[in-house]
């Protein structure tokens, strides 16, 4: 139902990609669709893109409200490939 | 993401498909005890692909449980905003996995200036104010709004289509389609024309009825069975549940119904006639012109708000007790479609009996996609 789970940007690499990490679990991401990603920007990721850039007190309160419904253990399982 | 829910499909070697969908966790406990006021930005925050059609819906189950309504010009402005993340979602889905269908890769900068159009829309509607909180009223900007619009449809007619809308829609039947691939060159063409030379075009052609908006039936008999139900038994297990896609929305539309089937090609189609005709819906509605697509109803003692959403129609169910959330239920486009009774098994079932393997893995892939799940999916020889 279109979850997205906000990840800080950890690295930038060539050809847009970008390695987002979610306490402690890193994945390498498409930054194509935005604008001015930096190091530290949290952004919301999708399906391998990054779509939205947020402030770091949103992502903070969204990861507690996912924690709090449960979601975020599951989307860390994804993240870390405990799932396919 | 396993916590959106999942869609696994297996195909036997020389048995039946299996579908398994696994639903997204359950948010909503987290709603539970809520004021009104404080469900959108939870809304919003854990919905955030499609925030805006979340929280378009639960303003609007919540204003009917609260016995409210938002202005006229509030509503248009709240489903302008809607539409414009409709055509977002649907832009992206195109350029970056349509390509993936045949062996190519995503083309994402070619559509990367859609990322501001839902923004900018936001801004021009609501001048920086929340478009859904339960106060919400609208400020608009009308020439932005359209300036937003008439950027849309260049970006429409530069990357998806390869021509200017209206001629797009003008295009009847399997040779104005195969004219059209032959004369764009975008991934939506490439792949309409994979489709046709496979032969394919007609493949998976299955009609199980749909679910519509606006409509008496729809606004009368569905929701209120819902509501009946507290929220909790959607579906009828007997018989076939209806499908709520882009192809039900789209198939009266000429470029779609001239293809007299409910096959493949006529899947994918609609979701590009849902494109060409948004940016024109939305100057409709911005003009006063058309009325809002979306329900806003109490029923049964819930409030029951529905939008059209980027994939189907969204549902939120919600019961109130002494000015706080008791109860709280979303139904999603897919909770509809990949139903164990849904479309997208009905669909999958036509590849039984098929020889050919490899074509049998492609084409169930394709089906899943024109169907479009809003979770991940994946399609695997058993």
């Amino acid at each position: 139902m279109c979850l997205a789970i906000p990840a800080i940007v950890t690295a930038l690499e060539d050809d847009d990609m970008a390695v987002v990490a979610l306490e402690g679990i890193k994945k390498r991401i498409s930054v194509a669709l935005l604008d001015e990603i930096e190091v530290g920007d949290y952004v919301l990721v999708h399906v391998g893109y990054a779509l939205h850039k947020v402030s770091p007190e949103e992502a903070e309160r969204t990861l507690q409200l996912m924690a709090e419904a449960g979601i975020l253990k599951e989307e860390l399982e994804e993240i870390s490939g405990g799932a396919a | 993401m396993i916590s959106e829910g999942r869609v696994e499909i297996t195909l036997p070697r020389g048995r039946v498909a299996t579908m398994r969908y696994d639903r997204p966790v359950d948010v909503t406990p987290v709603l539970k005890g809520q004021a009104p006021e404080e469900v959108m930005p939870l809304v919003s925050a854990i919905y955030g692909v499609c925030a805006n059609a979340q929280a378009h819906a639960a303003v609007l189950a919540l204003e009917a449980a609260s016995g409210s309504a938002a202005d006229a010009s509030t509503q248009r402005a709240r489903a302008l905003v809607t539409c414009m993340e409709n055509l977002r979602e649907n832009v992206l889905r195109i350029a970056l996995e349509w390509p993936k269908l045949i062996g190519g890769e995503p083309e994402g900068p070619a559509v990367r200036p859609a990322i501001s159009f839902l923004p900018r829309i936001r801004l021009a509607m609501f001048d920086g104010t929340d478009p859904f909180a339960l106060d919400a009223a609208a400020r608009m900007n009308g020439q932005a709004a359209l300036d937003v619009i008439a950027d849309a449809e260049r970006l429409l007619e530069k990357e998806i289509f390869g021509e200017p809308l209206d001629y797009w829609l003008s295009r009847r039947g399997h040779v104005g389609h195969i004219d059209w691939c032959v004369s764009s060159k975008s991934p939506a063409a490439r792949l309409i024309a994979h489709l046709a030379d496979c032969g394919w075009m007609h493949r998976a052609d299955i009609d199980c009825g749909s679910i519509e908006l606006p409509g008496a039936n729809a606004v009368a008999l569905w929701p209120r069975q819902l509501a009946r139900a507290g929220g909790l038994a959607p579906f009828s297990t007997d018989a076939a549940v209806p499908e709520t896609t882009l192809f039900s929305r789209r198939a009266r539309d000429g470029v779609v119904a001239s293809l007299n089937n409910a096959g493949l090609g006529a899947r994918f189609l609609a979701r590009l006639a849902e494109l060409a005709r948004l940016p024109g819906e939305m100057r409709s509605v911005l003009e006063g012109g058309a009325e809002p697509k979306s329900v806003s109803e109490y029923a049964e003692g819930a409030g029951i708000g529905i939008v059209e959403a980027a994939r189907g129609l969204l549902l939120h169910v919600v019961r109130l007790h002494n000015g706080h959330v008791d109860r709280y239920r979303i139904v999603s486009p897919t909770d509809w479609n990949f139903d164990r009774q849904g479309i997208a098994v009905r669909c999958l079932a036509t590849l039984d009996g098929h020889h050919d393997e490899d074509e049998r893995l492609a084409l169930a892939h394709l089906i899943v996609n024109a169907i479009d799940p809003c979770v991940a999916y994946e399609v695997r020889a058993g």
